[in-house]
């Protein structure tokens, strides 16, 4: 739900069960102080978060006329797929992959589900950091300096890192 | 009398076709004796290398002793720089305050290991290559070949061929619209009689000096379980680990693998992320391609992959972003 992937079906049943159980409710607080923080949004307006006035207030046509207070969770907390970290889950359903790997030969490698665990995708886009940029140097050079070792006397790769930005 | 022109013309253009040396060999084969050209000839050249808006000039020199190559790369402009690599020990000589030397602080260490060799036999599948030609380069003749590739996934490539001895002289990489992404071009190249001083370094003081050797992969009998795996490469490209040691788990904890298609490579850093952040990123520096992306492992870890290589940013961001997590 956080990830507003739930349908208008979803969401109802799961406020509803929310607001009805304490454990839940505080959990719920929890997951978003927890993501607020990570989103560097701080702890401003979480006195309005208050689960019985979400109460379907704005998760349908349907539902209670909207209130400032149902805008603010909708805007903080159920931001739209555009703004939020929009992880998918990536439930991979593998039953046989046959993968060739090349490790000197080729091996075949048969992978059942059992071997494969599931993965998220974050896909929100920021601004990188300078280590971000440092890092993906960092590595371009390593790819280039392992490409031109493996690759006997082709100097093409060796330029890469030799040639590499000089100024700090 | 017209006719009889006309055969002498046809005749003599059956002739040359038969006598041009280019000609008697075939592409695939020209390929062939470039690349062992690059490993058992003596030379030594000044070359131009440019990367999108960058411009650079290097030496290279490249002597076989006691059957041992011997190469020695130096950077001519900006900072004094310099390769030196002995069979599989390689020496880099850099000053003090060198950019590389803070960048490699950015990620953890992994040693080099033998991952592949140049090959050729399968290049056919995923490129066309074919003759173009014929120019001169570094007051050379040469050889041209164009190597296209079958599809959208890697770039094309252009290369003159000393036509004497198959030494590349000129390589040009193109995106898929043709424009050109990085070059490499020798300007001035002797050929043989190279004094073996050449290939020893000069000594700087202050200078610092980092030995690699490409370990082989018989050093490591046992190899440490990779857990990340792309879902998903370009058809033709064959995976290589990079790092194998049992022991860099602990230290490093980087899951480093190499493809190549015999052509073009990319390497897959997957590295644990020390926070939650989350890194999305794309760059390119001429050909090379740098794509990260962020993903969360079944532990609930976040985890950076870095695909980088000289494929278009389009498929580094598929690779990137189909992993497959590997219990």
């Amino acid at each position: 739900m956080v990830d507003d992937e739930a349908d208008e079906f979803e969401v109802r049943r799961i406020l509803g069960e929310i607001a009805g159980n304490s454990e839940l409710k505080s959990t719920w607080s929890r997951y978003h102080i927890i993501s607020s923080i990570l989103k560097r949004e701080g702890l401003s307006g979480m006195e309005e978060l208050d689960l019985e006035d979400v109460s379907y207030g704005d998760i349908g046509p349907s539902t209670s006329p909207k209130t400032s207070v149902n805008r603010t969770l909708k805007s903080k907390w159920l931001p739209g797929r555009e703004t939020l970290v929009a992880s998918f889950a990536a439930v991979i359903v593998v039953l046989v992959i046959v993968i060739t790997m090349n490790d000197e030969g080729t091996k075949q490698v048969e992978l059942t589900d059992a071997l494969v665990a599931p993965v998220s995708t974050t896909t929100e886009e920021r601004l990188p950091e300078e280590s971000d940029i440092r890092r993906a140097e960092a590595y371009l050079i390593r790819h280039a300096q392992h490409v031109s070792m493996n690759s006997s006397a082709a100097p093409i790769p060796f330029v890469k890192v030799i040639a590499h930005e000089t100024e700090r | 009398m017209i006719s009889s022109i006309c055969r002498s013309a046809v005749l003599v253009l059956v002739i040359s076709a038969v006598t041009v040396p280019g000609a008697e060999r075939s592409a695939l084969e020209w390929l062939d004796v470039m690349n062992r050209a690059f490993r058992t000839l003596d030379y030594d050249g000044v070359f131009s290398y440019q990367s999108g808006a960058g411009l650079t000039t290097l030496r290279l020199v490249h002597v076989v002793i006691d059957g041992i190559e011997h190469e020695r790369i130096i950077h001519l402009d900006g900072a004094r720089r310099e390769f030196v690599r002995r069979g599989r020990e390689i020496t880099r000589i850099l000053q003090p305050k060198d950019k590389i030397l803070e960048l490699e602080k950015a990620v953890p260490p992994t040693p080099f290991v033998q991952a592949f060799s140049s090959r050729l036999d399968a290049i056919g599948d995923v490129y066309k290559v074919e003759l173009n030609g014929s120019g001169r380069v570094a007051g050379r003749r040469a050889i041209r070949l164009r190597i296209v590739p079958r599809d959208e996934d890697r770039y094309g490539v252009g290369i003159w061929l000393d036509h004497a001895t198959g030494l590349l002289l000129r390589y040009e990489r193109y995106d898929l619209q043709g424009s050109r992404l990085e070059g490499f071009q020798f300007g001035h190249l002797t050929i043989g009689d190279i004094p073996r001083t050449a290939v020893i370094p000069e000594e700087h003081a202050g200078a610092v000096t980092t030995k690699w050797k490409l370990e082989s992969r018989g050093e490591f009998p046992v190899e440490r379980p990779m857990h990340w795996r792309p879902q998903w490469v370009p058809r033709g490209f064959d995976r290589y680990r990079s790092n194998i040691s049992p022991s860099m788990r602990d230290r490093d904890r980087v899951d480093a693998t190499i493809y190549t298609d015999g052509v073009a490579t990319f390497s897959v850093f997957v590295q644990a992320m020390p926070n939650r952040r989350v890194v999305n990123f794309e760059r390119r520096n001429g050909a090379t391609a740098v794509v990260t992306r962020t993903l969360q492992g079944p532990m609930g870890k976040n985890q950076l992959v870095t695909v980088v290589g000289e494929v278009p940013a389009a498929t580094a961001r598929k690779i990137a972003t189909d992993m497959l997590y590997l219990r």
